[in-house]
Formats: C-alpha cells, sequence, structure tokens
C-alpha cells in the first residue's frame, strides 16, 4: 500500500490532560476511512495534528512523505473540514467558494455550485446567518469540491437532516469513483457510514483501538442469545464485552469470529446467533462495561 | 509570490468595511475638529496642529487587529500556512499604508490650497514638513502607517496565541516597560539629552528613519507568535 500518512507515536496534552496517547498508525492511497470515538475521544486533535493546525506533544506525524507542520507543499493536498470552523465575520457563501477556488489546486467550481443547488445553499447569504444544516452543508460542498488527495471531514453531518445525509453519502461516493482520493470521515452515526468507509480507526480516551478492514469488523463479534447455562456453555473460553438479561433469557456480545465450529456448539445448544453490527461493536468496545447497569441501559434504548 | 498574492486576497471581502469604517470615523474627527475651530477662530493665529493623523493611526491598529483574528482562523482551515498568511498580511500593510500616504497626500494639497480649511486647521499636514519634497512627505506618511499597521497586526497574534490575556498582559508589560524607560531617564537626568538627539534629527528620518526599525520589530515578533498559532 502507498501510505498517504504515517502517525508515530503521536502524543497530545493539554496541561494534565492527555488528549492524544502514543498514537501509530498509517492511512492509505486512494481509501475511504471512518474515524470513530466518543466525544473527546481526540479525534478532532488527531485531525488537527494531520493537518499541521494543531502540534503534537512527541511523535512524528508524516503526510505526502513530509511533515505537514507550515508546509505548503504538503497542505496544498490537503483539505480540512471541520465541523466548528469560523468564518470571516462579512463572508458570504459566495465569498467562501471564490477563496476556496483560489486556494484549492483542484477546486471544481462547477461540482461546487452543482452541490450548492442541491443542498439550497443561498450564495448570496452571510455565512454567520445559516442555519446550522446549511453551515454542515457549505463546509460539505468545500470539502468535495476542493478534490485534494487527502480529504478530512470532522462530523460534517451535524445539522444535516437525513436526505441531506445520504445526499451527502451518494455524492462522496460518486465523486471518489471518478477522483479517488484518501477521505478520512469522523462520525457518530457508525451504521450510516458502514458501507461507505472501507477501513475503521477506533479511539478511545486518546488510545487507538482498532485499525481494521469494516469488512472484517462485521464479522468480530456476535450477539448470542438463549438459556442462561446455554449462553455460558457457548461462551465458555470466549471473550465476552457485554452482556444482558432478557425476560429469562440472557443476550452475550462475544468477540471473535464465527466459525463452523461455533455455528454447530449454538445450534446444538439452542442459542441464537446473530452478527453485530459496526455501531455496536463500537459502543460495545468503548462504553465502560461499569458506567450503567445492562438493564438501564437497555432501557435507555 | 502568487500564492502570497492569493492568500491577500482574503481580506477582499473586507475592504468595503475596512475602508468605509477607517474613512467614516476620519470625517467624524475632522468635522468635531473643524466645529470646534469655527467657535474659536481668530484670524490672527495662524496655523494650528490637531492630532488628526494620531485618530487615522488608532483606527488602522484595531482594524488590523480585528482582520487578523477574524481571518487567520478560517485560512488555516483553508489550509493557508501561517508563515503565507503573515508575509500576505504583511503584504496588506504595505499596499494599505501607500495608498493611505496617497489619500493623506492629496488631502493635504487641499489643506493647503483651502488655507487650513479658511481657519488655521493643520489636520492632515504633516508637521515640520512643510518644506519637504513629495517623495519624502509620501514616505512620512506610509511609514509611520507601515508601522502601526504591523502593530494592530502584532496585538493580533497575541490574541490567536493567547487570546484576550494575552493582548492585556501583552500591552501592561509594554507600559511597564516604556514607564520604567521614562523614570531611568529622569532619574539619570537624561531628558535633556534626548530632547536635543530629536531635534538633532531631521523630520525626514523621524518621520520615515526611525520607524523602520520599529516597523521590523513590530513584523518579526508578529511573525514568531503566528507561527505557534492555533485557530
Amino acid at each position: 500500500m502507498t501510505a498517504v500518512v504515517t502517525a508515530h507515536g503521536v502524543t497530545k496534552r493539554f496541561g494534565d490532560v492527555t488528549a492524544l496517547d502514543d498514537v501509530s498508525f498509517a492511512l492509505a492511497e486512494h481509501t475511504i476511512y471512518g474515524l470513530l470515538g466518543r466525544n473527546g475521544a481526540g479525534k478532532t486533535t488527531l485531525m488537527q495534528i494531520l493537518t499541521g493546525q494543531a502540534f503534537a506533544s512527541s511523535g512524528n506525524v508524516s503526510v505526502f512523505d513530509a511533515p505537514p507542520v507550515e508546509n505548503p507543499a504538503v497542505l496544498s493536498k490537503v483539505c480540512f473540514v471541520r465541523e466548528s470552523q469560523r468564518y470571516p465575520h462579512v463572508y458570504t457563501v459566495r465569498h467562501v467558494f471564490r477563496t476556496a477556488r483560489r486556494l484549492f489546486a483542484n477546486w471544481d467550481d462547477t461540482f461546487a455550485h452543482g452541490l450548492a443547488a442541491d443542498f439550497q445553499l443561498p450564495a448570496g447569504r452571510l455565512v454567520r446567518r445559516l442555519s446550522r444544516g446549511m453551515l454542515s452543508a457549505l463546509g460539505v460542498t468545500v470539502g468535495l469540491a476542493a478534490r485534494a488527495p487527502l480529504t478530512f471531514f470532522d462530523e460534517p453531518y451535524l445539522g444535516l437532516d437525513p436526505a441531506a445525509r445520504q445526499l451527502f453519502y451518494d455524492r462522496l461516493l460518486a465523486d471518489y469513483a471518478g477522483h479517488p482520493r484518501t477521505v478520512v470521515l469522523s462520525t457518530h452515526l457508525i451504521d450510516e457510514v458502514s458501507d461507505l468507509v472501507e477501513r475503521v480507526l477506533l479511539i478511545d480516551r486518546g488510545r487507538l483501538l482498532l485499525d481494521e478492514d469494516a469488512d472484517d469488523l462485521r464479522g468480530r463479534a456476535v450477539a448470542a442469545t438463549g438459556r442462561a447455562e446455554a449462553v455460558d456453555g457457548f461462551a465458555a473460553g470466549r471473550t465476552e464485552l457485554h452482556r444482558e438479561r432478557l425476560s429469562g433469557l440472557v443476550r452475550s456480545t462475544i468477540l471473535g469470529g464465527l466459525g463452523p465450529h461455533a455455528k454447530a456448539l449454538a445450534q446444538a445448544l439452542n442459542v441464537e446467533l446473530e452478527p453485530l453490527s459496526l455501531q455496536q461493536l463500537v459502543v460495545r468496545l468503548t462504553v465502560p462495561p461499569t458506567t450503567t447497569a445492562p438493564a438501564d441501559r437497555e432501557a435507555a434504548r | 509570490m502568487n500564492r502570497i498574492r492569493q492568500v491577500a486576497r482574503l481580506q477582499m471581502p473586507a475592504w468595503p468595511q475596512i475602508l468605509g469604517w477607517t474613512w467614516s470615523m476620519m470625517a467624524v474627527t475632522f468635522g468635531i475638529n473643524l466645529l470646534t475651530f469655527m467657535a474659536n477662530y481668530d484670524p490672527g493665529d495662524g496655523v494650528t496642529n490637531t492630532g488628526g493623523l494620531v485618530s487615522l493611526c488608532g483606527i488602522a491598529i484595531g482594524m488590523a487587529t480585528v482582520s487578523v483574528t477574524q481571518i487567520f482562523p478560517y485560512a488555516l482551515g483553508m489550509s493557508v500556512t501561517r508563515r503565507e498568511f503573515y508575509l500576505a498580511w504583511s503584504l496588506l500593510a504595505v499596499v494599505q499604508s501607500v495608498v493611505y500616504a496617497l489619500v493623506l497626500y492629496l488631502l493635504r494639497a487641499v489643506e493647503q490650497a483651502t488655507g487650513y480649511w479658511g481657519m488655521g486647521m493643520r489636520f492632515f499636514g504633516l508637521p515640520f514638513m512643510d518644506d519637504a519634497n513629495p517623495v519624502l512627505l509620501l514616505l512620512g506618511y506610509a511609514v509611520p502607517m507601515l508601522v502601526v499597521t504591523h502593530l494592530g497586526i502584532l496585538l493580533g497574534t497575541l490574541y490567536l496565541r493567547w487570546g484576550a490575556t494575552g493582548v492585556l498582559a501583552g500591552l501592561t508589560l509594554a507600559f511597564t516597560a516604556l514607564g520604567l524607560a521614562a523614570a531611568l531617564i529622569t532619574w539619570t537626568r537624561q531628558w535633556h539629552a534626548i530632547g536635543r538627539w530629536l531635534l538633532d534629527q531631521s523630520p525626514t528620518a523621524l518621520l520615515a528613519g526611525w520607524p523602520v526599525p520599529v516597523a521590523a520589530a513590530f513584523a518579526v515578533g508578529g511573525y514568531r507568535l503566528i507561527r505557534r498559532a492555533t485557530a
């Protein structure tokens, strides 16, 4: 694989808070990544460091084979759409497009205006007067039309309604097919993007928990439901992530692939198996088991 | 250089506001000064200076600070480097200083042609430079403008690095240093020597010569601060 980004032992401290703790990974060319993790896990900080907007406390970052900080050659190939991007007070939507056209080498004006029409962005309106959804749509439009070889979307969906989100996913996939690039999507709506992302990076409390192909992850865990003794028998010797009780039955989330042997065992024990979705897997991996009782969590759902 | 120019154009949407506010505030200051002069006019008074240009300097500082703090976070988000941003804003400072110098030069000509607005009010003219040649006169306007604009940018970069606390601490530090320097001069009875030194300098050196290293110092300071700034 051709690595577009490599990070080695990236650590970021804010005072005595460690936002990123010894994070190492590589991003391949022409791949869509899902950068997943809870709020405050360090996703935005990581993307800021990769785009030279923030400085790592220690560790090394290389983007297109060079450090990104203050490197125009690298940054000219990078676009970072931040959910909390600040725009100058006097800027209208049109000003944003004009400046983006001058600053991004691959900017496609026709594409940008097509997207703006799709999202019904009013060109003459001041950016500070846009609704939350329109602000997200503006960011998404800039990120797509910039066609930067390395594009980061930081929670682009905030404020977008389901139809607009679908529009974004569709346009991203269509444009990606014609103009392959490396895309990093940070998001909480994991199931929505699970068909879109090819690889998953999961960060929890500043540490990299997972760096795997999305397809591998989908078969990574199962939910086993059955009578308590049967589930105990099935779970014996396997890693159990979570267990909850539902009216006499037990539902256990178990890590590990499902070989034919496991399937046969489940059948024999009368335990029902269902694959865990990416989102459920991420929740199970990042929620500390002691924070809420299983029953509470069930009620909350 | 082309890239720096493109980055500088990030300020274009703000120009109507910057120019509009700057020169309407100047117009108000001018009007108030004129009214005051009208109230007290005595044809035997000769020509009196006003602080008209000082108010322009104050406005320029504020405008530069606001411009830096407003546009830097956006520029960073558009994959612009801090270096490119600083050089672009420094270029804007040069352009603005030259344009303002030309405007002031013209207004000074009007001022002199109208007999100092008919009532001996020197608002746009530079003191001591009545007989300077046009080039020196333009420099006398442009270089101090360059100094104050870079001071405004410096204050903006202080804000980017450490927020309002940074600006206030910076100003406190500057006033403390200047105050201590003044006390030291008084203590060592050096005011007379300094006064003599100032009198020995030509007006050109005072307006267009010595301010150059000051502008350079502000520029170096702002550049160093912004290189570690985050949005």
